[in-house]
């Protein structure tokens, strides 16, 4: 199955669901989807042979009040790393958890949840993983963290 | 370090303890492993890291592009130049710009020197999960020497190199480096054998590690396996070889898979992904082609973002850098290969019995280390 | 009340003979000095099989003087005894612990007649009574120091003790057969044509594997696997406390190693070599002793841990066997024996 055949089964599927689908480089496909059917799309595309989860992360964009959650997929079969994105307000950061769909961003997820304060609703399992026991000093990796040791 | 608090932990069965490994032991380095055991039988297996979070990702948003690569090192003391060479790897890409082919070339050899270094350590820990007293780590830890030395006459450190940069590498081979290579690849190829022969082979070993923490191809792949522990289980997968990067593209090598996806199995496609590095090594000095070793690049990246995937010693390491324009990077998601192969031992009392003296064979086994997965 | 010198050295001079044995050899100072003597030997003969140097910096030659000073450091340092422990049985045990097997080298005859206690000829029975105490006291010492590692490490041991203790007593029953007697000199003075390992073989590998279960050594040393119980039993020791479960450890592999020199390395027999029979069966008890010391350090160098469940199956399912067939072969051809002569 060719990539083309891919995009076009995703968008008779999820029609406007579907915002983005580029293929960057040899290798490399980006998936942007509208965040209330990620799931859905993500069990879609494990079905179409994406089936080893490799990372799972989020990107913090103050300016435009939105974070940015991405799963990183490779697939056995076509031998293609799948990056799937998708949109959340940053105000309200909630977004399914996909660890149903692929066992392994289970880890992922609980250490953005952690350090990036995104909640992951279905995670089995979000305990704090890196930061020391105590830690009350909010979520290191969003962008207005205060690296200085003076805090207000 | 979240699990250490008490009143998360739940009550246990009658006749069950919770057994803490580390973060002082013998054998944990800077993590825990939490076991639920009745002595012998394990029912359950928690990770705990976060002892040396250092919090590598927000430090290198506050670094220029080429400072990054120093905290980077910092991840594995071991395996430093796969990881720099990933960071680098992200942002030629981000630049739209190839390193010239000697230095894809140095490159290469570096990569795989530090992968039999990183591996002979890795064994030498392995042999001693099976209570092999030091001997062979102590074996192990003398014969990378002269590898250790090679590196330190290329790059003139012999751990963290800070040698792969963007655009290319820091300086040209020494004079003598060809020669001086060749002798130790003959000299370790020989201490590989005798590895194999007394230890590889011995009956108690794999008698202690056949069958011990076995990893079906479906769950490895459904976990998120990487490296060695993903190869054992059968499934043929090398970033070298599926994503090239450096030379690996020019070489002739193959992917060492095994079907078993035991401990034994792992232990031995790391011995046998040994004698390929050799050959990798071999093969990259005799076809090294002349030409420039590096290519200045701005000091701004263009706006843009790239994944990149390096095959380290552990397995795959992938980074996710986002650039806006300037000259620091908006984002780096780093996904280390100890951070997926380490959870896999939470999985495996749930399919299979352990024994709790299988504990830290399994551990070493998928050659975890926590300050790569703490980052 | 004063000493009376004269009668004191009177008494000496009278019982030199047995007072010598018992303060010097094989009495108290020998036990010592080879607790001292084994350590710096395992260390450094490691240290070559392991491509370093070992101790060499305390004493001049091959730093013979790391040991003293390693005892005294440990003699010096403070008691620590963890919280809810049971206190009295915590100092009692490690006290306990090497006088039995010192107990067991008395029995060991050293030379033609040089023996301590030959226990009115049931030598090797005392011997065998005293050995069961010894692993129920291990245990104890992890079962009262109120730690999971030494709980853990106690279970193992009784483990330990029924993988290895049940094929050993059986393939030794072998030996008494051959020599028709418990007495430890007659089962020596027996072997002074051939040494009993040559027709007890099988008895010998399940004796030799059982030795090793019985001593902690590799590859049953898994009541002390640092890998995973840290220090087994001995985990919550310190100073000199330790420095005493540690001297129970090593008397302990003495009284075993010489017993199978005892046993099947024809004892005290040998070339008379220095002149006086006493003196060279000594010389051949120590020799024959290092030996086995030896064969198991390159043991301990080569081979991995077994695991707990894989001794106890190793030893119900081969080494009883093993050991059965081995008598009753001993019992065959001791009746065929019988029947030519």
């Amino acid at each position: 199955m060719s990539m083309k055949e891919l995009e076009k089964k995703l968008r008779d599927r999820f029609g406007e669901g579907v915002i983005d689908f580029a293929i960057p480089r040899k290798n490399r496909l980006i998936i942007k989807v509208d965040a209330s059917i990620v799931k859905e799309i993500a069990m879609f595309i494990k079905e179409n042979g994406f089936d080893m989860p490799i990372s799972a992360g989020a990107t913090d964009y103050p300016k435009d009040k939105r974070f940015e959650v991405f799963w990183v997929i490779w697939s056995s079969i076509h031998n293609l790393v799948l990056i799937l994105k998708t949109d959340i307000d940053r105000d309200n950061a909630e977004i399914d958890s996909l660890v149903e769909v692929w066992r392994g961003v289970q880890k992922f997820e609980r250490e953005t949840w952690e350090l990036m304060g995104i909640n992951y609703k279905g995670h089995p399992k979000l305990k704090p993983l890196l930061l020391p026991e105590d830690w009350d000093e909010g979520y290191p990796l969003r962008k207005d963290f205060s690296l200085s040791p003076y805090k207000v | 370090m979240g699990i250490a608090r008490v009143e998360e932990v739940e009550e246990l069965k009658d006749g069950l303890m919770r057994v803490s490994i580390g973060p002082q032991h013998p054998i944990s380095g800077q993590g825990r492993i939490l076991v639920v055991t009745d002595g012998e039988t394990v029912y359950d297996i928690e990770i705990d890291i976060g002892y040396s979070h250092r919090g590598i990702e927000k430090i290198l948003e506050n670094r220029i592009y080429i400072h990054g690569i120093v905290p980077l090192e910092r991840m594995v003391m071991l395996d430093t130049s796969p990881i720099t060479m990933c960071y680098v790897r992200a942002l030629e890409e981000l630049y739209g710009v190839e390193a010239p082919p000697r230095a894809q070339y140095i490159r290469t050899i570096i990569l795989e020197m530090n992968r039999i270094i990183s591996h002979t350590y890795a064994l030498g820990l392995f042999a001693e999960s099976a209570a092999w007293n030091p001997a062979i780590f102590l074996w192990t830890t003398a014969d990378r020497e002269p590898f250790l030395d090679l590196l330190e006459m290329l790059t003139g450190a012999r751990w963290s190199y800070s040698f792969i940069v963007p655009g290319g590498v820091r300086a040209d081979l020494p004079q003598g480096f060809k020669e001086a290579a060749f002798e130790a690849i003959k000299f370790f190829r020989e201490r590989l054998d005798v590895y194999v022969d007394s230890w590889i082979d011995n009956y108690l070993f794999e008698v202690r590690t056949r069958n011990v923490g076995v990893i079906p191809r479906d769950k490895a792949i459904e976990w998120g396996a990487a490296g060695p522990s993903l190869r054992a289980s059968g499934v043929e997968y090398d970033t070298r070889k599926h994503d090239p990067y450096a030379a690996y593209e020019e070489l002739d090598f193959k992917i060492i898979t095994d079907t078993s996806g035991d401990s034994y199995a792992r232990g031995g496609v790391r011995v046998k992904e040994m004698y390929v590095s050799l050959d990798i090594i071999e093969q990259a000095l005799e076809n090294i082609p002349d030409g420039p070793i590096k290519r200045s690049l701005p000091q701004r990246a263009p706006p843009g973002e790239a994944y990149a995937r390096v095959e380290t010693a552990r397995g795959e390491i992938g980074m996710y850098v986002v650039s806006d324009g300037k000259d620091k990077p908006y984002r780096v998601k780093i996904s280390p290969a100890s951070f997926r192969n380490i959870f896999l031992i939470e999985m495996l009392p749930k399919i299979e019995e352990l024994r709790f003296a299988d504990v830290p064979v399994i551990f070493y086994s998928l050659d975890p280390w926590f300050l790569d997965a703490d980052r | 009340m004063y000493l009376q010198i004269d009668e004191l050295i009177r008494f000496v001079e009278a019982n030199f003979d047995i007072i010598f044995k018992i303060a010097i050899f094989p009495g108290i100072a020998f036990i010592f000095g080879f607790l001292i003597f084994a350590v710096w030997y395992e260390r450094k003969f490691l240290a070559r099989l392991m491509v370093r140097m070992g101790p060499v910096h305390a004493g001049k030659v091959m730093g013979w003087l790391q040991l003293i000073a390693d005892a005294i450091k440990l003699i010096t340092k403070e008691f620590i005894v963890p919280r809810f422990t049971l206190r009295s049985l915590f100092f009692l045990l490690p006290i306990l612990l090497p006088v039995i097997p010192a107990a067991m080298v008395v029995l060991i005859p050293f030379g033609p007649g040089f023996i301590l206690y030959n226990a009115m000829g049931n030598g090797l029975i005392l011997f065998l009574a005293l050995s069961t105490i010894y692993p129920v006291l291990n245990m104890l010492t992890g079962w009262v120091s109120n730690n999971k590692f030494t709980i853990i490490g106690a279970f193992r041991t009784i483990y330990l003790d029924v993988a290895a203790e049940i094929p050993l007593i059986l393939s030794i029953i072998g030996v008494v057969i051959m020599a028709g007697t418990y007495d430890l000199v007659g089962i020596v003075e027996a072997q002074s044509n051939m040494w009993f390992i040559i027709p007890q073989i099988l008895g010998f590998i399940v004796f030799f594997i059982g030795y090793l279960g019985m001593t902690e050594r590799v590859p049953m040393d898994f009541p002390v696997a640092e890998v995973e119980l840290v220090f087994g039993i001995k985990t919550e020791y310190s100073g000199p406390l330790y420095l005493l479960l540690m001297e129970a450890d090593y008397v302990n592999w003495l009284a075993w190693s010489l017993l199978m020199v005892v046993l099947y390395l024809g004892g005290y027999n040998g070339p008379n070599i220095l002149g006086n029979p006493v003196y060279s069966g000594i010389f051949w008890t120590l020799f024959k002793l290092l030996i086995v010391l030896t064969i198991v350090l390159i043991i301990k160098i080569g081979y991995a841990r077994l695991r707990v469940d894989q001794a106890v199956r190793m030893g119900w399912k081969y080494l009883i066997p093993l050991a059965v067939i081995n008598l009753v072969l001993t019992i065959l051809i001791k009746y065929i024996l019988n029947i030519y002569q």
